[in-house]
């Protein structure tokens, strides 16, 4: 299965900062995280930035009100930090500049997750 | 008004709002959005997406405002302690310099660290005799007190919901038995 929204264009648009972030399990996580809402959005563009298609999970329809499809990726990163491993669940949109990232999540992987690339593993998971 | 495609539920319902009683998370706290401050909000489903450029200009607002209820509840709970002991005794309690507590009154802002700490006390006040103990070096700590004398999975209990009673208990039998 493939990534609904090719990430070249995903990581065309974090280039450009145009990315936006829905509330709680998205800007509120990074909120816990980062000093202000601007460090949190830019690190949002550097996990897109890292991503690679091996980084990738499945495509998911949420609930309602939801609309539109979700590409979920898992990655680990280098920081030490903070949390090395995120889950990123998020779709491509149309927007006023371009192509736009929105994040319905972004935060720390909480369990183990199949990804093209490989079973990626939160810290202290058995 | 104009609408745009709001990314949550696919409605044309985006719309710039301003008013009073918005809030929005910033750092761990609830802060107060300025009623003039224009924020995007779905009238379909009620979500608030927020893009970078929106996200710089509000950043610094919501630092103040966070700064502005930092201070303005470390005062309260500065009143609060004040009314049990004189300020300088709260002082050596929370191993602060002199007059540190008086100058958070007036335009200091305080860390959220303290703020947490000013927040405990105030609630519990007669929790100071646990820090006094700790600065005299006259006890191990009430944790450690706990762990030696239960031994049924001690970790499984949060320190914050131990009885005071049974603490203060613990912590009269250690003093005692120093003396």
């Amino acid at each position: 299965m493939a990534a609904k929204y090719e990430l070249q264009r995903v990581q065309d648009a974090a280039r450009d900062d145009r990315i936006s972030l829905d509330e709680r399990r998205a800007r509120d996580e990074l909120g816990y995280l980062f000093r202000t809402t601007a460090e949190g959005y830019a690190f949002a563009v550097e996990v897109l930035l890292a991503l690679r298609p091996s980084d990738y999970c499945e495509t998911v329809s949420l609930g309602p009100p939801h609309d539109g499809a979700y590409d979920v990726y898992g990655v680990r990163l280098a920081r030490p930090e903070l949390p090395a491993c995120w889950y990123l669940k998020f779709k491509l949109e149309d927007g006023l500049y371009g192509e736009n990232v929105f994040f319905v999540s972004i935060h720390p992987l909480n369990k183990p997750m199949h990804r093209i690339g490989g079973l990626l593993k939160p810290e202290g998971a058995p | 008004m104009t609408t745009f495609k709001c990314p949550v539920c696919g409605e044309k319902a985006l719309r710039l709002t301003t008013g009073p009683g918005r809030t929005m998370r910033h750092r761990n706290m609830e802060v107060a959005v300025p009623d003039d401050f224009q924020l995007a909000e779905c009238a379909a489903c009620g979500a608030r997406p927020l893009d970078m450029k929106t996200v710089k200009r509000l950043d610094p607002i919501l630092e103040q405002a966070y700064a502005d209820r930092l201070s303005a509840t470390v005062e309260a709970d500065i009143d609060a302690l004040a009314s049990l002991r004189p300020l300088y005794e709260w002082e050596r309690v929370l191993n602060l310099s002199a007059g540190y507590l008086s100058k958070l009154r007036g335009s200091k802002t305080p860390s959220a660290q303290l703020a947490a700490l000013l927040r405990l006390l105030a609630n519990h006040p007669e929790r100071a005799r646990e820090l006094e103990s700790l600065w005299a070096g006259e006890a191990q700590s009430v944790i450690l007190s706990e762990r030696l004398t239960l031994p049924a999975a001690p970790f499984a209990r949060p320190v914050r919901a131990t009885p005071l009673r049974h603490v203060d208990r613990q912590v009269f039998t250690i003093l005692r038995k120093a003396a």
